[in-house]
């Protein structure tokens, strides 16, 4: 080891337990000194002390740059002159704009949805197995989930690749499969009729999700109640029927609450389509096209709006979701 | 002086995960200003992977050796996001080497570049330096960087028996085009061509492209275009990217046809040239491309593979073989004295023998000894670059970056894979030029 990096370790360690200890001794302190205050005063100031710095953390990280960001997508490329609506202007008469705002779209039906039936079904079903076979299905269709995004892609990334000269073996799975049917080589990712290579890529997120919507739907299923079955057995209903009207019902928080977390983790998609194409042939996403106008061509008005764009159509899923927690804790 | 600052990195909201958009400084007046004494130490990023950079850190020793100043290079693989990032925030390096002259002038005109001209001896680097090299880091009169590194695109690889297969280096582009059809009937394939390179793909397209407009139309032309005096959409333009059409979808021509040039990695296209039975007989690209050749070829590339200049003299277009290139440029952010003694040092003509010998490297010099390249195929390259009628720097590079690492790209793509005619592409080019 040289002693740059040895330095280095033990300046990251230095680092950790002064912000760790400070952090702690910082709470202390000032625990400690509302203590000395009379008792009516000591109440009501200390939920404050506690809950301040993290306010604080979060409008100096959070809101602030948002705002900012607000304000410099207002501005030219270098945010040095005022640009007025320009730059909304010119993303929304830009036609692959519009294409990347459909693709969005897509991956925010789709992915969801489709995590959330794969997931319901790997559960439903398992559940129905002993108690080992479960656990051995549950893991492989969980395991996606301990991949990263690049990682992901670059195993679908073989699926997809083909190979094109007179000789070559096909190294992609996809394309093995087709050629051997005797059909023509293809390259899947560049297929933009019907969206097929969106689609292609939206199949790797339901891919990596479906293991993290299994995993809470199936505590969910295990919650219900036997007895809530067992009385409709009772009642003669066939097992679809206690599928849809009993079990289903019950769950439905668990699956809002699923969804709607992975339709957020959704629209900030990036990884895998700046892997896999980088929004080339028509398949960009909006967190793509800002990484593009930001550090590949240098516009910080433009990428700025771009995420003004992107934030604003997270804000009602954001609303609707703290709903939705909140009429859980009601319960 | 700068009027007014704005260092703020303004970041998106946390649930958005993409962090980090920061807002560049603005306006200032580019004057050199007063030099200040250094601390004996610098820091340098650059584009330059670290496996190539085995020998700039050798000529960097020497420089230590001679002046005492410690310096550390620091190799990105995200050059262009990183630089930005760090000029953002305030971060910049003390001399950073650019790939892209283009992105030079996008920091010089937010002010945050050193402009050179009162510093060192920038006339005496225009007489030294390769013809028409300076051009690309000279804004509004003013130099900006000191090349470091050039690389040399027209050159066409031929593997070992090119010559005993009965073919012949072609002279001008005609022999050339005819040279493909005697390959093609004799059951072989001219070309090997790989352009996919992930987010970059589309970039081995534009070379071509510019490698013929600028053999087509000539240099004056080519510089027009570069700076869009001309608008993309030309009809010569259109023509030129039609040439390359011609090129790439022409039967049995490319190895993989034009799918298989969008799908193969640039780095390993070249591969099949070194196949007991050569996969193909051409391969054309720059200089660096033999970092990519097998390690048994490396240890002898003169004995291993064959090189020519891509050949000019095109009917109508341009008397003469003009070169095609790119290079790395040092350009400062700090104005110190230490700073000012290594662009000293970039600039001497000698600068680079340690590199030379380390292999990968050409001298942007045009006074370099070129018995100084340990491997005597990159003696054979660098005489073919000092002896091009013209240099010209790659021109995607030069145009903003929207449409040099952009739209060029993107269309290229669209048009080699047949979604576009060449027409759409250089008016799809033309609207995102802005």
């Amino acid at each position: 080891m040289s002693d740059d990096s040895f330095l280095k370790i033990v300046n990251g360690l230095v680092a950790i337990v002064l912000g760790v200890g400070g952090t702690a001794a910082l709470y202390w302190v000032l625990n400690f000194l509302v203590g000395l205050l009379p008792g009516a005063w000591d109440r009501r100031i200390k939920p404050y002390i506690f809950i301040g710095p993290a306010i604080l953390v979060v409008t100096v990280f959070l809101i602030y740059p948002a705002v900012m960001t607000v304000i410099f997508s207002f501005a030219d490329a270098n945010s040095i002159n005022w640009v007025g609506f320009s730059n909304y202007v010119d993303l929304f008469q830009d036609k692959e704009f519009i294409g990347t705002l459909v693709n969005n779209l897509l991956w925010i039906l789709i992915v969801p949805a489709g995590s959330v039936i794969v997931g319901l079904l790997v559960a439903v079903l398992a559940d129905r197995l002993k108690a080992l076979p479960e656990r051995i299905a549950k893991s492989v269709i969980f395991m996606p989930m301990a991949i990263s995004f690049v990682g992901a892609s670059t195993i679908w990334g073989f699926v997809y690749a083909t190979r094109f000269a007179q000789g070559d073996k096909q190294i992609g799975l996809l394309s093995a499969i087709s050629t051997s049917l005797g059909f023509e080589p293809v390259a899947w990712l560049r297929i933009s009729s019907y969206n097929l290579n969106d689609l292609l890529l939206i199949v790797i997120m339901v891919w990596l999700q479906a293991g993290f919507a299994m995993v809470l739907l199936s505590s969910a299923i295990k919650g219900v109640p036997d007895d809530t079955v067992e009385a409709a057995r009772i009642d003669g209903a066939s097992e679809l029927q206690i599928f849809f009207k009993v079990v289903v019902p019950q769950i439905w928080p668990t699956v809002i609450v699923v969804f709607v977390t992975i339709l957020i983790l959704v629209m900030k998609v990036f990884d895998i389509v700046y892997v896999m194409t980088g929004g080339r042939s028509g398949t960009s996403v909006l967190a793509n096209t800002f990484v593009l106008e930001l550090f590949e061509f240098g516009d910080a008005g433009r990428a700025a709006a771009v995420v003004v764009v992107l934030m604003v159509a997270v804000i009602p899923v954001m609303i609707y979701q703290m709903r939705q927690f909140k009429k859980q804790e009601a319960r | 002086m700068h009027v007014r600052r704005w260092q703020i990195g303004a970041a998106t909201v946390g649930l958005l995960a993409v962090t980090g958009c920061g807002v560049p400084g603005g306006g200032g007046s580019n004057d050199a200003g007063e030099t200040k004494k250094g601390d004996g130490s610098l820091q340098i990023l650059g584009a330059v992977p670290e496996g190539e950079a085995v020998g700039l850190n050798a000529a960097l020793k020497t420089f230590t050796k001679e002046t005492g100043i410690k310096v550390t290079y620091t190799p990105s693989t995200d050059f262009t996001t990183e630089i930005r990032t760090k000029v953002n925030g305030n971060d910049a390096p003390d001399i950073a080497l650019f790939p892209q002259p283009g992105l030079v002038g996008d920091l010089t005109e937010s002010g945050d570049t050193l402009p050179l001209d009162d510093l060192i001896d920038v006339d005496k680097l225009d007489d030294t330096m390769i013809p028409g090299l300076m051009d690309s880091v000279e804004i509004d009169d003013k130099t900006y960087g000191v090349p470091v590194r050039v690389s040399m695109k027209s050159l066409v690889w031929t593997p070992k028996g090119f010559e005993q297969s009965g073919y012949k280096v072609p002279k001008t582009w005609d022999e050339l085009m005819k040279l493909q059809d005697q390959i093609i009937a004799k059951g072989q394939t001219p070309w090997c061509l790989g352009a996919e390179a992930g987010a970059d793909t589309g970039w081995v397209f534009t070379d071509w492209v510019e490698e013929i407009v600028l053999r087509q139309e000539g240099p004056e032309f080519y510089d027009k275009w570069v700076s869009h005096e001309v608008p993309f959409n030309d009809p010569k333009i259109v023509k030129a990217i039609e040439t390359l059409g011609d090129i790439v979808n022409k039967p049995k021509n490319v190895r993989g046809g034009a799918d298989g040039t969008l799908s193969e990695p640039f780095g390993e296209s070249p591969l099949p040239l070194f196949d007991k039975k050569p996969g193909c007989e051409m391969h054309r690209q720059a200089n660096f491309i033999t970092t990519f050749f097998p390690d048994d070829v490396k240890k002898d590339l003169a004995g291993n593979v064959g090189v020519f200049a891509l050949p000019g003299d095109m009917e109508g277009g341009y008397e003469g073989t003009p070169v095609l290139g790119a290079g790395d440029m040092a350009t400062a952010f700090t104005n110190d004295t230490d700073v000012v003694k290594l662009m000293e040092f970039f600039a001497s003509p000698d600068f680079g023998t340690e590199w030379a010998q380390a292999g990968g490297w050409l001298s942007p010099s045009a006074e370099f000894d070129n018995s100084n390249y340990s491997d005597p195929m990159f003696g054979e390259i660098a005489t073919l670059l000092q002896d091009a009628d013209t240099f010209r720097f790659d021109g995607s590079d030069l145009m903003p970056a929207q449409v040099g690492a952009g739209t060029f790209w993107s269309e290229m793509n669209a048009y080699v894979g047949g979604e576009k005619s060449a027409e759409e592409a250089a008016d799809a080019i033309e609207e995102s030029w802005r």
